[in-house]
């Protein structure tokens, strides 16, 4: 989180994790290079470039689209969420290398504009073996470059987190104009089937974990509670919270986290305001609820984030009556000062 | 993330979920069988014994070959990195007027080729012109 912005808020996992992404890309790169060397000594510098981007941006997209469901299966791959735009921006750039390249190689020659020639040098729109491949990967492209550039709090605020998401949604289209490009190229060339099986698994592997996610997601929603006296609804007992962590409720179809922070219990509104992040997947971390995602941060007393930062949410009023625990799912006004119910 | 994120995800994926294994199979099942005893030219023949020239060129190397009676003359071209251009005719002409000279054969971007030329090649003092006939120029003029 940061009142002011700057490029890049570097910190020591930033910094690993990017170390991490930087000698993975130049391990499968240089490792592309030297076994097309081996087994095709005719090989050019221009096509093995091609290939190795094209395969290593196909990896990471794929990488990157399993991290979202995988957090919300299992809270351990969390950290990988957390740094998932560099991610995705160098995803990006090794993507734009293979188009710029291939562009350059299959268009670059002749008299007409290369990019006006990748639209017009095919027109097959009616064939499937024949169709004009090259434009999916394009568009594709154009979504991932108007993702790289927006991946900042600056646009994330300036955008409002409602159009940044709605625009960063954009990248299942991607993904899926990225297999058809895929299938409807390259595989119409190769005899390999190993190249079809990859692809279907891909393509297979993030159908069934965000199908697996979103299904986990509804059954949370769908989960019943019964209304007792005076608008409160019994939620859990107390002995079943542990100390700086949470438990989320559906009720009334919005999400609340309520957390034992001090032997207290605290309710606010699970929904972080910077990207929409799961608050309480989170923990409380210097005696403010963190979010998962990206680390914003908030009181459990009143929903604020600390000075100088400006984000509030929802708070609830929580009561306990004989280690049975209550919320009152009519929200406060965000940033509302509530004192928490005793446990004990 | 809000429900209505929540929801979206759900939604897309579902779709994803029954179009994206149709747009996979039906591109695979369309893929075009390869045409079994149609090349484009002919398959390359072998090369004459004897090694009457050489000419080495930044990506290709041109030689003229001979039989042992020296009753026939071949020109081989062999292509040591692809070619900027992905497909040239090569003719033999005494100028540099290619409407003037004769086609020997047409090369493509990479591969070895060998064609039969006339036996007084060299005696008529012609060269080789490289002519790109999709950018109609001279590409190249090699003189043995």
């Amino acid at each position: 989180m940061g009142a002011s912005y700057i490029a890049v808020g570097w910190n020591r996992q930033k910094k690993i994790y990017d170390w991490c992404i930087a000698g993975f890309c130049s391990l499968y790169l240089i490792t592309f290079t030297v076994i097309t060397a081996m087994v095709n000594p005719d090989y050019t510098f221009e096509t093995v470039l091609i290939r190795s981007t094209a395969t290593l941006a196909v990896l990471m997209l794929h990488i990157i689209l399993s991290i979202g469901p995988l957090a919300r299966i299992n809270k351990k791959f969390l950290p990988l969420l957390y740094n998932r735009r560099h991610l995705g921006v160098t995803m990006f750039f090794i993507a734009a290398v293979h188009g710029s390249f291939s562009i350059f190689q299959f268009h670059g020659l002749s008299n007409t504009n290369p990019f006006v020639s990748v639209f017009i040098s095919n027109t097959e729109l009616g064939s499937v073996s024949q169709f004009p491949f090259q434009a999916l990967g394009f568009f594709a492209l154009v979504i991932f470059f108007l993702m790289a550039i927006t991946s900042h709090d600056f646009w994330l605020h300036n955008l409002s987190p409602k159009v940044w998401k709605t625009l960063h949604m954009f990248v299942y289209l991607a993904y899926a104009l990225i297999v058809m490009h895929i299938m409807l190229g390259v595989i119409q060339f190769e005899t390999n089937p190993v190249f079809v099986i990859l692809v279907s698994l891909g393509a297979g592997w993030l159908i069934t974990l965000h199908l697996i996610a979103g299904s986990k997601e509804v059954k949370k929603d769908r989960q019943p509670f019964d209304a007792v006296t005076e608008g409160f609804v019994y939620v859990a007992n107390t002995n079943e919270f542990k100390e700086s962590m949470a438990k989320i409720f559906c009720i009334d179809k919005e999400r609340i986290a309520v957390y034992l922070h001090e032997g207290r219990l605290y309710a606010i509104h699970n929904v972080c305001k910077h990207q929409g992040g799961p608050l309480g997947e989170g923990k409380i971390l210097d005696g403010c609820i963190t979010c998962p995602w990206h680390g914003y941060q908030y009181l459990p007393n009143n929903g604020q984030s600390p000075p100088p930062f400006k984000e509030r949410v929802n708070t609830y009023e929580v009561r306990v009556n004989a280690g049975k625990a209550y919320i009152n799912p009519i929200p406060f006004a965000e940033g509302t000062e509530m004192p928490g119910a005793m446990i004990k | 993330m809000i429900r209505q994120l929540r929801k979206r995800h759900l939604q897309i994926w579902t779709a994803w979920a029954v179009l994206l294994p149709v747009g996979i199979i039906t591109a695979y099942t369309s893929i075009t069988k390869p045409a079994v005893g149609q090349l484009l030219q002919p398959a390359v023949v072998l090369p004459l014994p004897i090694e009457i020239n050489k000419i080495e060129k930044g990506n290709y190397t041109v030689m003229l070959r001979s039989n042992v009676e020296g009753s026939q003359l071949q020109l081989e071209w062999v292509n040591k990195n692809i070619l900027t251009v992905p497909t040239a005719t090569i003719y033999q002409s005494v100028t540099d007027d290619i409407t003037k000279g004769k086609l020997i054969g047409r090369i493509e971007a990479r591969g070895t080729y060998r064609f039969t030329v006339d036996t007084g090649f060299l005696e008529n003092n012609n060269k080789l012109l490289v002519y790109d006939f999709i950018r109609k120029h001279i590409v190249d003029s090699i003189k043995f």
